[in-house]
């Protein structure tokens, strides 16, 4: 159909890129920055993206609410539970709607 | 040719259990023990799956085989090297029920998410040693007792017999009806199930081998390290299983020995340098000891400390957040 693939995904990873590092940015004069501040954040925000379904803009913002509230209220109130609750928020996510909260219908291929 | 290869390099192994220094026979049965764990991945990404949890079965059957011998009183790595798979089966055997309807990232995020979990469980747990984790001493196989500073040549060869032996199974396994019917899943789930065959079942049953044989390398890196800690569950872990996995690529058994020899030896050196470039906090709280029969005893105070772990590149990023 013309559309050069290799540019869309090139321009596609760039924009992935630059909002990383946006979110780095906004990040760094609220924490202590370190080399390997990026490990936790990988986990992180894989699990906002399946909370959310992949691809849906939505549901990625709807992620990482969940996420960031969920955790914050355990670090108050069961600070036990703070290292994984969210993982277990997104294990129960899954379970209950296998394809992430907002995702969009797949094609089959036979 | 390759099975023969295979078998060529068993005595080889089992020469280096029996003369090779302290430092390699430990290297060698930290690199096959987690070769076991790859051989399971390799087995689910023939299905078409990449788990990022595989360190939850990892963790389980080190912790499993551990317990044994510091609580149960059951200091035998027999019954240790049977109790790991089978602890982790069992779990696989509840899980898998439920992630055997899981593909591509949502089977590997689901499966990570239950090896955090117990991470965090772990963790949290004061009595089973919280993040330092606690010591296994066993110096005793099927009755025989034996003498100090043999048992992990003894443990290295046993477990080079047992990975030799699943190797060749898991090849006849993949020769067999279900093997073939795992790669039809991984080329096209849907015809498979046109043609009338179970792919829930297939998946589910693999899910299931691929967590016992993790456990299996669980327990004996147990063995191998003398100590277990909950880092053996973290995703990290979990990580480095589908790096040597990628790193094996062509998804050949035997491949995966030759790369999870040469992962272990990279992180040694990796390692190494972390440990000179960053300054480890003075005040952790690690116990030495268990790694002190199978370090040499000529290295720096920082070495000591991180030898016996089994991590490779997440080495300086777990210090951050410990």
């Amino acid at each position: 159909m013309g559309i050069n693939v290799d540019r869309v995904y090139l321009i596609t990873f760039t924009l992935g890129a630059m909002l990383a590092g946006l979110g780095g940015a906004l990040t760094a004069p609220m924490i202590a920055v370190s080399p390997g501040i990026g490990v936790e954040v990988i986990v992180l925000s894989f699990a906002v993206v399946v909370i959310g379904g992949l691809g849906s803009l939505g549901g990625a913002a709807l992620g990482a609410l969940m996420v960031g509230i969920v955790r914050s209220v355990a670090v108050r109130y069961w600070p036990e539970g703070e290292l994984f609750i969210v993982f277990f928020v997104m294990a129960l996510v899954l379970i209950a709607r296998p394809k992430g909260l907002f995702s969009a219908p797949e094609a089959r291929k036979i | 040719m390759k099975q023969g290869l295979l078998a060529g390099i068993v005595p080889v192994l089992l020469i280096a259990a029996a003369w090779a220094p302290q430092w390699l026979v430990f290297l060698l049965a930290l690199a096959l023990a987690k070769g076991l764990v790859v051989l399971g991945l390799l087995l689910l990404m023939r299905t078409g799956l990449v788990s990022f949890g595989q360190g939850l079965y990892f963790g389980l059957g080190a912790y499993a085989a551990a317990l044994l011998a510091h609580r149960g009183g059951l200091a035998d790595a027999a019954l240790m090297i049977v109790a790991g798979p089978a602890c982790a089966a069992a779990v696989a055997a509840i899980l898998g029920l439920l992630l055997a309807r899981y593909r591509e990232i949502f089977f590997a995020m689901l499966s990570l998410a239950f090896s955090m979990i117990l991470y965090g469980l772990l963790v949290k747990s004061s009595t089973l040693g919280s993040t330092d984790g606690f010591h296994v001493q066993v110096r005793q196989l099927a009755g025989l007792a034996l003498a100090a500073g043999a048992e992990r040549r003894v443990f290295f060869a046993v477990s080079v017999v047992v990975a030799f032996i699943l190797t060749w199974v898991l090849h006849r396994y993949l020769a067999s009806h279900w093997g073939r019917v795992s790669t039809a899943i991984r080329d096209n789930e849907l015809r498979v199930e046109y043609l009338g065959a179970s792919v829930y079942r297939v998946v589910y049953a693999n899910y299931v081998i691929a967590a016992a044989l993790a456990g299996l390398g669980g327990a004996f890196a147990a063995l191998a390290v003398g100590h277990v800690d909950p880092e053996t569950t973290y995703w990290t872990t979990s990580g480095e299983f589908v790096f040597i996995a990628i790193l094996g690529g062509d998804l050949r058994g035997a491949a995966h020995r030759c790369r999870a020899v040469r992962a272990q030896r990279l992180a040694d050196g990796a390692r190494r340098g972390d440990a000179r470039d960053h300054h480890v906090p003075a005040g952790r709280p690690v116990d030495a000891r268990a790694q002190e029969s199978v370090v040499n005893p000529t290295k720096s105070g920082t070495d000591h400390v991180f030898s016996g772990r089994t991590k490779t590149w997440s080495v300086p990023v777990f210090w951050i957040f410990e």
